[in-house]
């Protein structure tokens, strides 16, 4: 097991090494000038040159590209703003705090309103509970979030004045950027615990445990629920990258001065090393969530697990059985 | 009584557009110690009447119509839930089919047995799992392979772990539906033996599933059987073997190959089991009969004691084979 931690963990570098050059491709290639921008109207080709030094504009791609790896693998540096000055690392440190306790709060509601949803619908299967959560589900994975959050601004913060319009204040103000960044996942969770239990209620074993003479609850909790789980998992894992581009899109609708509303700054301004190190930081933390997800799924399949077990036990328990025939 | 009495049972599958009669009305009795073959092609209705045994039919949608079901003088359609419950895996408990498929695949082997012996026995955790250890080991398994999941074993050791599921808590009766149809033939042996050898050592008794007059002639003292959810024919092994009388019991023994005769080809019986959602107004098997006359078109056999103990569903008995 520990094994197949390390494998997942290691294979996370060249993901990460991959991300950073295509984004550092990309931003090289858009057109524009960072210079120009920075220096506005009325400069002189003198101040141009010595500006473009100074960022190391005026090297070529590849050796750009090369310090610009050396510098985020040796020291963690992803330069400074073109604008502010100061050093992107600072403020992704502060920032990611924010963004990642919106997408960690939301995988939580998520999981704990889509799970049990879906586990009701199925048990419950063609009853109006069934309909109403399925419904549900339906409507909301086919409204975007850049639809339904402002309609939620204007019903609870407008007119009801219930929660805070914008800012990560006090308690309240993570409700709505939560609510409306969980309801995709949400909708996806209900509508695939719901099939896969149905599937997994159906199976033979859960006959079988029905034959033993457990009780329902034991048979949906301790016979149907980790079968039930293993397909919801591997769609989690997929869902965690869009839930992180959502988490971006939410900060900016809710002002959330989290990494979203910083890329977002740093495209407007041509402000590559802003949205260099926002992007990189972003997918490691999605590389990270698809690492816990994939220890999961092994904790809850003993035949993935099996797979990873390392060579030393295989030998060991072949070697056992050798010895016991 | 008998330890379990089927009476008139009728279980049928209701859809919108049909209505599925998978048992019509069948009658068994199996005695104490005693093992009762139910025999019959796919589809006759074999593993509903065992599930309706225990309660499992799938219900939608599946319907107990009609019937009693009595075990130990009490009838189990009338009881209560949570008393079923207390009967199945404990009074009589069920070997399935399917051993790839009945065992969960997340659940360790040990752990799947201990669980059912903790139910109804109400020991300890640490006794249950000890107990379990003591039934993998009757069938053969390995103490040390308890904890092992089920992907990590073959289909026949599944299926022993099946057996010893189902004996776990040592059974009045024991259902087992087509219990080596998915083993291949050493295994089938195996697992035939051990499984008689268990039933006479814990005095089980059985219902055994399966259409495999072999095997009926090797464990059986009383055999049913079933086509298109009745029970054409019943009596004591030697009423079935030695004088069959009903045409499908005939049929059957036509198709299987013999070591003492020389033929050169099988004799099987002509065409299909009508569609169970459409039966036909008389007898179901006059279709496929060599003897069928103009009643067995018309009106439903009725089911005849022609000899003590030994029943027989057909219009046309001493009708021999004037019409083939």
């Amino acid at each position: 097991m520990a094994k197949y931690i390390i494998k997942r963990i290691l294979w996370a570098i060249p993901v990460l090494l991959g991300v950073l050059i295509i984004v550092f491709t990309i931003t090289y290639l858009t057109p524009g000038d960072p210079v120009q921008t920075i220096l506005g109207n009325g400069y002189t080709p003198e101040k141009y040159a010595k500006k473009a030094a100074e960022l190391g504009l005026d090297k070529g791609y590849l050796a750009q590209l090369g310090s610009y790896i050396w510098n985020v693998v040796t020291r963690f540096d992803f330069g400074k703003s073109y604008m502010t000055n100061i050093p992107v690392i600072t403020e992704l440190t502060t920032r990611m705090g924010t963004t990642f306790s919106i997408a960690f709060l939301s995988i939580i509601v998520t999981i704990l309103i889509g799970i049990p949803c879906g586990i009701i619908a199925a048990i419950k299967q063609y009853s109006a509970l069934d309909y109403g959560f399925t419904s549900f589900a339906l409507i909301c994975s086919a409204i975007p979030s850049f639809v339904i959050a402002p309609v939620l601004l204007v019903v609870f913060g407008v007119k009801l004045r219930w929660l805070p319009l914008s800012g990560l204040d006090e308690w309240k103000s993570y409700i709505l950027p939560v609510f409306v960044n969980a309801l995709g996942g949400i909708a996806l969770l209900t509508r695939m615990t719901r099939t896969s239990m149905l599937e997994t209620i159906r199976q033979d074993y859960i006959r079988t445990a029905r034959a033993k003479g457990l009780r329902e609850s034991v048979i949906i909790w301790k016979h149907a629920m980790k079968n039930t789980m293993i397909p919801v998992i591997t769609v989690t894992g997929s869902w965690l990258a869009m839930l992180m581009g959502g988490a971006l899109i939410v900060e900016l609708i809710f002002s959330i001065p989290g990494l979203g509303t910083y890329l977002y700054g740093g495209i407007s301004n041509r402000d590559y090393p802003i949205i260099n190190g926002s992007v990189i930081l972003t997918a490691f933390i999605v590389c990270m969530m698809s690492i816990v997800v994939d220890i999961l799924y092994a904790v809850v399949d003993p035949r993935i697990k099996a797979q990873f077990s390392s060579g030393k036990k295989k030998k060991k328990s072949v070697q056992a059985a050798k010895e016991a025939a | 009584m008998s330890l379990l009495e089927i009476r008139d049972l009728t279980i049928q599958y209701k859809t919108r557009k049909s209505v599925v009669e998978a048992v019509n009305g069948i009658n068994l009795k199996i005695d104490e110690g005693k093992t009762l073959g139910l025999v019959g092609e796919t589809g006759a209705g074999k593993t509903t009447t065992a599930l309706g045994i225990l309660g499992l039919v799938p219900n939608p949608p599946g319907v107990i119509a009609g019937g009693e079901i009595y075990f130990e003088g009490k009838d189990l359609l009338k009881a209560k839930d949570s008393e079923i419950r207390k009967i199945r895996g404990n009074k009589i408990s069920m070997i399935f089919q399917d051993p790839m498929t009945a065992l969960n695949p997340v659940i360790r082997v040990g752990d799947q047995i201990a669980e059912v012996i903790a139910l109804h026995s109400g020991c300890s955790k640490s006794e249950a799992s000890a107990k379990s250890i003591e039934m993998l080991e009757l069938v053969g398994i390995r103490a040390e392979r308890s904890t092992e999941y089920p992907h990590q074993f073959s289909g026949g050791m599944k299926q022993r772990v099946v057996i010893a599921m189902a004996l776990a808590c040592q059974p009045k009766l024991l259902i087992a539906d087509e219990p080596t149809t998915a083993l291949d033939v050493t295994i089938q042996a195996q697992v035939l033996e051990m499984m008689n050898d268990l039933k006479v050592r814990l005095n089980t008794s059985m219902l055994l599933i399966t259409h495999d007059l072999g095997i009926v002639a090797e464990t059986c003292d009383d055999v049913a059987i079933m086509y298109a959810g009745q029970i054409v024919e019943y009596g004591t092994l030697a009423h079935i073997f030695d004088n069959p009388m009903h045409p499908y019991t005939i049929g059957l023994f036509g198709s299987i190959p013999s070591l003492d005769k020389d033929v050169d080809r099988l004799t099987p019986i002509p065409g299909l089991m009508p569609d169970p959602a459409n039966l036909p107004k008389g007898c179901n098997f006059c279709e496929r009969c060599t003897r069928k006359c103009d009643r067995c078109a018309e009106s439903e056999p009725e089911y005849l004691e022609v000899e003590p103990g030994h029943f027989v569903r057909c219009s046309n008995l001493n009708g021999g084979a004037e019409n083939v």
